[in-house]
């Protein structure tokens, strides 16, 4: 029987973790039932950035708000600026960056735009993956350090990977195996 | 394969949503915008050898030439020749496209936000291609009739364009539209399968690549028989 976590438990400001990295299939689990929950209001932060190749960073950045939301461009265009601006994202170089692919970044720069692309979102959860805090708490600069503390301040954080339950709390679980109630009691 | 595909139909509604629709915009621009000019002059070329051949070779009149022209070229030979055209353009490209995207891990993560593969990836895909099948079969047809009447006519081009509704009617339009667009379809639909069954190498890319095309020109041309022997 596999677990049924309670998502609705959870607290703002709180780190739950587990110990699986985003692949497998546990975390795609979790994933699948907090994007059930919460649709288009789940933000991933992963180690590669987790931006699409074929798309540019523009469209990396608006894709999840755009999609979810169906947000206007003008919309999307001041969030973008903010959330630049929240990472203090050098103002001569935004153009160029926007422009460009993912592929012709550095890891640095990827870890950077996922967070910008969360601020965007501004999502009710934040699923981070350890590699990823493991760079926020190391060598990002201190205004990336800022915007995510302020984000996590403000909706649980769900850390994957592992090393992630020694950072954590553990998921809290129904305390029934009933799917049916599981799901009735996530809804409420 | 194909109960997966009649599970796409409810992904319509995706299309409301605006990242999908300039998926489908994008794709039609890709395989129906930059493969004109191509069907085009291929088009032109197929009309003036057809019409040689039924003229100068098998002795037939010039109209009945034309009329023989448009009966074959829309009913048949246009459907096949733009989706075996549009099989090497795109099908090769959309699967080497998603395989590319399977080993580097970024449907992964769009589900991770929430994005399902089958919505933002599948179907905008398969609906650009199968429209873009239908309009380039049609170009490819109507420029075949422009090579055939050049070729019969030569400078007294307009003589043969006045008499255009005496060799095309509205019905063989609409099979050739009908023909290309179910070409297309089951060519995007198998190029995607291709792409999402890769394996997460990259020696798989060309792989799925190549097995996108295999298996489109044979859905093509079975999909072709079927036809024919229903019709």
């Amino acid at each position: 029987m596999s677990v049924q976590w309670d998502f609705a438990a959870c607290r703002p400001g709180s780190v739950y973790g587990l110990e699986h990295e985003l692949r497998m299939s546990e975390s795609q689990r979790a994933l699948t039932a907090l994007q059930r929950l919460q649709p288009g209001k789940v933000a991933c932060l992963q180690d590669g950035g987790g931006l699409v190749n074929n798309l540019r960073v523009w469209e990396n950045l608006i894709l999840p708000a755009w999609y979810h939301e169906s947000a206007s461009m003008s919309d999307l265009e001041g969030r973008v600026a903010a959330a630049l601006d929240r990472v203090a994202a050098d103002d001569s170089e935004r153009v160029r960056l926007m422009a460009s692919l993912p592929s012709t970044l550095s890891r640095t720069q990827c870890r950077t735009l996922a967070l910008v692309r969360a601020l965007v979102q501004a999502p009710t959860w934040l699923v981070v993956e350890v590699e990823w805090l493991a760079w926020l708490s190391g060598v990002a600069n201190i205004h990336c350090k800022e915007a995510f503390g302020a984000l996590a301040r403000q909706c649980p954080v769900l850390l994957l990977g592992a090393g992630a339950l020694p950072q954590a709390e553990a998921l809290p679980e129904f305390p029934t195996t009933n799917t049916e109630e599981c799901n009735a009691a996530a809804a409420r | 394969m194909f109960p997966k595909l009649f599970a796409l139909l409810p992904l319509l509604g995706q299309l409301r949503r605006p990242p999908v629709r300039r998926v489908v915009l994008k794709q039609l621009y890709f395989t129906g915008n930059q493969a004109a000019w191509i069907m085009l002059l291929i088009g032109v070329a197929l009309g003036g050898i057809v019409l040689l051949l039924l003229h100068g070779q098998y002795g037939q009149s010039r109209e009945a030439s034309m009329r023989l022209l448009a009966t074959l070229s829309f009913r048949d030979i246009s459907p096949l020749l733009a989706a075996l055209v549009l099989i090497a353009r795109s099908s090769s490209a959309v699967a080497s496209e998603l395989a590319a995207m399977r080993v580097h891990g970024e449907l992964d993560s769009l589900a991770a936000i929430g994005i399902p593969v089958s919505a933002y990836i599948v179907m905008p895909r398969i609906i650009g291609v199968g429209v873009s099948s239908a309009l380039l079969s049609f170009y490819l047809a109507g420029a075949s009739l422009i090579g055939g009447a050049l070729v019969s006519s030569g400078w007294e081009i307009s003589y043969q364009v006045q008499r255009i509704d005496q060799v095309l009617q509205f019905g063989l339009v609409l099979e050739c539209l009908g023909k290309s667009l179910l070409f297309g379809l089951a060519a995007a639909a198998l190029a995607c399968f291709s792409g999402l069954r890769a394996a997460p190498y990259v020696t798989e890319i060309p792989k799925a690549s190549s097995s996108a095309v295999v298996r489109g020109l044979l859905a093509v041309f079975f999909i072709d028989l079927v036809w024919v022997l229903l019709s």
